[in-house]
């Protein structure tokens, strides 16, 4: 660019800029961020200032009962824990001194789409948090009936779903209960360089406490009916 | 240059800066997939992927080659599918379902078609189905084949209209095992 400033203002310019510079003369710029300061601290404290903001209530859920949100309805109906539970995708090895905790879930996708449900951190893997385990997702999500690995839930098609932890054999025992926490999720909507709909921003809004049932080696189990 | 001159160009030329940014068509246009709509016994060839639906039945249960049945709601259909001129990528990677709004994605429980590799010259043969809620016999569902499993922005996309109405619902069917291409 050539040099514009550098050439003298011509006098008509200089007539025309006059009532402006006459207008903003008047008006003390020191003063302006001492003003912007205090409207803004002004507005910061009418909005509460640095108050923590209250977190939404955590309700408190008893096994069997039923969590709906816009994504899923999800009940944990029990809790087991067991040496091995291979058939759902939980390999734990005894001589490592591990074991499994697997609660039985039923789960229904009431949103439009079918959703994941192994996929970890999200749909109902990220639903479900132990948090007596650390906070952690399951370590794997199966159906109950066919002993499926990697489900997807079908809108409007509920499915009972083993969603199990492996843990120390000393982490938990019958007298222990398994805690979870039940997170939702909001539906985010890509813009820009971003396509399509996708679950985000977890909160945790329920807590349960999920009473243990030690079966062994697990003889009996559930899942022992699967046809592959 | 006066300054009148100055500010009338700098006003024509944002007002066409505007106008041109009225122009373009939109993500509606500029992104959406190239549909070949089919009925039964027609052949859609697409970008990576050639569909043939054989056949399409409803049935309460459903079982497969290795055994694995379960009840429910099944729409199933039959296709032969082979790749078109490579099979680097070629894959039948996803099959929906769409019906009033809700998108069923295909079964991943039975052995079927879903996410299997495709061969070119040698069709691919087998069923995919699909779990819909217990009770819905009715409505018109709109069955979508792509290559890809999350994106088929103008990329070919194989469509398939069913009236779950008009379907014969049978006790028990059968997947059609999976034959032909590389199995």
């Amino acid at each position: 660019m050539t040099g514009p400033a550098d050439e003298p203002r011509s006098p008509r310019r200089a007539r025309d800029a006059r009532w402006l510079r006459a207008a903003t003369d008047r008006v003390p710029t020191t003063w302006i961020p001492g003003i912007l300061t205090a409207v803004f601290l002004g507005a910061a404290a009418a909005f509460g200032g640095l108050e923590a903001v209250a977190a939404p209530p955590v309700a408190t859920l008893e096994p069997g009962e039923t969590h709906v949100n816009d994504m899923l309805s999800i009940t944990v109906e029990r809790a087991v824990l067991i040496d091995t539970l291979r058939d759902a995708g939980l390999y734990a090895d005894p001589e490592k001194g591990e074991r499994v905790v697997a609660a039985v879930v039923r789960a229904e996708n009431v949103w439009d789409t079918a959703l994941p449900a192994a996929a970890q951190g999200k749909g109902l893997s990220g639903s479900i948090i132990a948090s007596n385990l650390g906070g952690r997702y399951p370590d794997a999500v199966a159906r109950l009936d066919d002993g499926n690995t990697g489900p997807w839930l079908q809108p409007g098609v509920p499915v009972e779903l083993v969603v199990g932890w492996i843990i120390k054999k000393d982490d938990l025992t019958d007298a222990d209960e398994l805690s979870l926490e039940i997170r939702d999720f909001s539906l985010v909507t890509g813009k820009l360089v971003a396509i399509g709909e996708w679950w985000d921003t977890p909160v945790v809004v329920a807590e349960m406490d999920v009473p243990l049932t030690d079966v062994g080696a697990g003889a009996n189990q559930p899942s022992q009916g699967a046809s592959r | 240059m006066k300054s009148v001159t100055v500010w009338a160009g700098g006003i024509v030329l944002l007002v066409a800066a505007w106008g041109v940014t009225q122009i373009p068509a939109g993500q509606a246009l500029t992104e959406s997939s190239f549909v070949q709509s089919v009925d039964v016994g027609d052949r859609a060839v697409g970008r990576q992927m050639a569909v043939t639906v054989t056949d399409v039945a409803a049935a309460e249960r459903i079982s497969d080659e290795v055994g694995w049945a379960a009840d429910g709601a099944w729409v199933v259909v039959d296709v032969s599918v082979e790749a078109v001129n490579t099979e680097e990528g070629a894959v039948l990677g996803l099959a929906t379902l769409l019906i009033d709004g809700d998108t069923y994605r295909a079964s991943e429980r039975p052995v079927s078609l879903l996410g299997k590799a495709l061969q070119v010259g040698t069709p691919k043969t087998g069923s995919i189905a699909f779990e819909l809620p217990a009770g819905m016999r009715d409505g018109t569902a709109v069955i979508r084949f792509t290559v890809s499993d999350r994106d088929w922005r103008l990329d070919s996309v194989v469509e398939f209209t069913v009236d779950l109405g008009s379907l014969r619902w049978d006790d028990e069917r059968e997947l059609a095992p999976l034959a032909g291409g590389g199995v």
